[in-house]
């Protein structure tokens, strides 16, 4: 399973399942979801990257400025990770696939359904994940 | 360097991040920088930072670190020796690496200086907000009427008026007029309200094109040409705006006067090139078309760098 990075919410030292951004989670905006509901892979999704290198650096929390002086987000934020291969499009679990951005592959993908499902079903999914996470700072 | 150069698009993605690496900037400046409403911000990078080139991206991330140091002061990063002297950029390539070697040199140099420096580089980057944000810092940190301070005075002016910042411009302007002694700051401060009415017509409800033609012939009549290059640069320039406000008024002889005033001592002056093709009606007047934005745009190029050498 590749492995991915994303800046999101801690809570209870997890990090937080929502709609909102960085949550782990999707907002309305991040993929196409049709009329009855629906939403497809291809279409968008969770934004996660290969490492925390190569993220905003305004997106790390103020902790890490020991390494990157510009950091500048809350430290109730973290930077988490997640599985251990290498970054290509492949399926993260059953029903989520990462798929690499075709504009900066070596940077930034999606994690989307693999498959058609109900919005909320895929943030059902997304939200299984939850303790897969593990601290991505170090 | 030409990839630098083809890599910085100035694409709406990357204005986009700038203005919000500075509404985040504004909020840490406040304490609020980990509120709801930064969270918000945050969030709506997200999209564009995947939009923009490589070299936007290293510049956005520039950004937020340079802005820390005004943010947090105490802050820094590691010093190091100072690496040969301060690059002296002539394209939009080399103010990126002078922004860069800026942050690897930071430690040795004044930080008004440095505000300075930086604030030209986002002038060069085309994005005014961001230089006024380190305009206004080098005139924090330095304001004291000499030439460091005057010539941060002029470019801070200038850039508020390039961003139409309306209310701080008169503000700031206003303070200038009444009580700097700086003939520099005054001519800056009359010829930027000139500029803004040029560019923004709803500013002349605040003065006529005859109040702001007064304040500028009143500085004009105090300055006396001959002390710096940047003086002079701006009486030229003040003499160019007043030379618009009479063709506007209808007293094309002042305006023809004025000129020749201009050409006589600057003989290649553009302004004076752009104003004759207004008095030979070979532009149409129209207070809001391109023409006159284009005339107010001529403005004195030589502010130089006030680095102690």
């Amino acid at each position: 399973m590749p492995l991915i990075y994303r800046v999101i919410y801690e809570e209870n030292g997890k990090p937080q399942v929502g709609d909102l951004g960085s949550r782990l989670g999707v907002r309305p905006e991040d993929i196409d979801v049709d009329a009855d509901g629906f939403v497809y892979p291809g279409t968008g999704g969770m934004s996660v990257a290969p490492h925390w290198r190569v993220l905003p650096v305004s997106f790390l929390p103020k902790r890490m400025r020991d390494r990157v002086f510009a950091a500048r987000r809350s430290n109730s934020y973290r930077v988490w990770k997640m599985g251990e291969g290498a970054f290509i499009s492949e399926k993260l679990t059953e029903y989520l696939t990462l798929r690499v951005d075709p504009e900066r592959p070596d940077e930034h993908g999606f994690v989307e359904p693999a498959f058609k499902m109900l919005w909320t079903e895929f943030q059902g999914h997304l939200a299984a994940t939850q303790d897969r996470w593990e601290d991505g700072e170090t | 360097m030409s990839t630098i150069t083809q890599t910085v698009k100035q694409s709406p993605y990357f204005s986009e991040l700038v203005n919000s690496m500075l509404e985040l900037h504004e909020l840490a400046m406040n304490g609020r920088d980990e509120t709801p409403e930064a969270d918000r911000i945050h969030d709506t990078m997200e999209h564009a930072w995947w939009k923009v080139s490589d070299v936007e991206q290293n510049l956005v991330n520039g950004l937020s670190g340079d802005l820390i140091s005004i943010e947090s002061p105490g802050l820094s990063r590691i010093a190091t020796q100072l690496e040969g002297t301060i690059p002296q950029p002539s394209s939009k390539a080399e103010w990126i690496e002078l922004l860069e070697w800026l942050r690897l040199n930071d430690a040795n140099i004044p930080a008004d200086q440095l505000a300075f420096l930086r604030g030209n580089a986002w002038v060069a980057l085309g994005q005014h907000r961001a230089a006024e944000v380190f305009f206004r810092e080098a005139y924090r940190l330095h304001s004291i009427e000499d030439l460091y301070g005057d010539s941060y005075a002029v470019v801070w002016i200038r850039a508020l008026e390039a961003i139409r910042a309306l209310d701080r411009l008169d503000e700031v302007t206003t303070n200038f007029l009444e009580s700097s002694r700086s003939h520099m700051r005054r001519i800056a401060s009359a010829c930027a309200r000139f500029q803004i009415a040029a560019k923004v017509p709803t500013y002349l409800a605040r003065r006529s094109w005859q109040e702001i033609g007064n304040e500028i012939s009143r500085e004009l009549e105090s300055a006396v040409p001959g002390q710096s290059k940047t003086l002079d640069d701006l009486i030229d320039n003040a003499q160019i705006c007043l030379g618009f406000i009479y063709f506007l008024t209808g007293r094309r002889t002042d305006a023809e006067l004025t000129c020749e005033r201009v050409a006589a001592r600057t003989p290649d002056h553009p302004g004076t090139r752009e104003l004759r093709r207004f008095l030979r009606g070979e532009i149409p007047l129209n207070e809001e078309s391109e023409s006159i934005n284009r005339l107010v745009d001529i403005q004195i190029t030589d502010v130089p760098p006030p680095l102690a050498a």
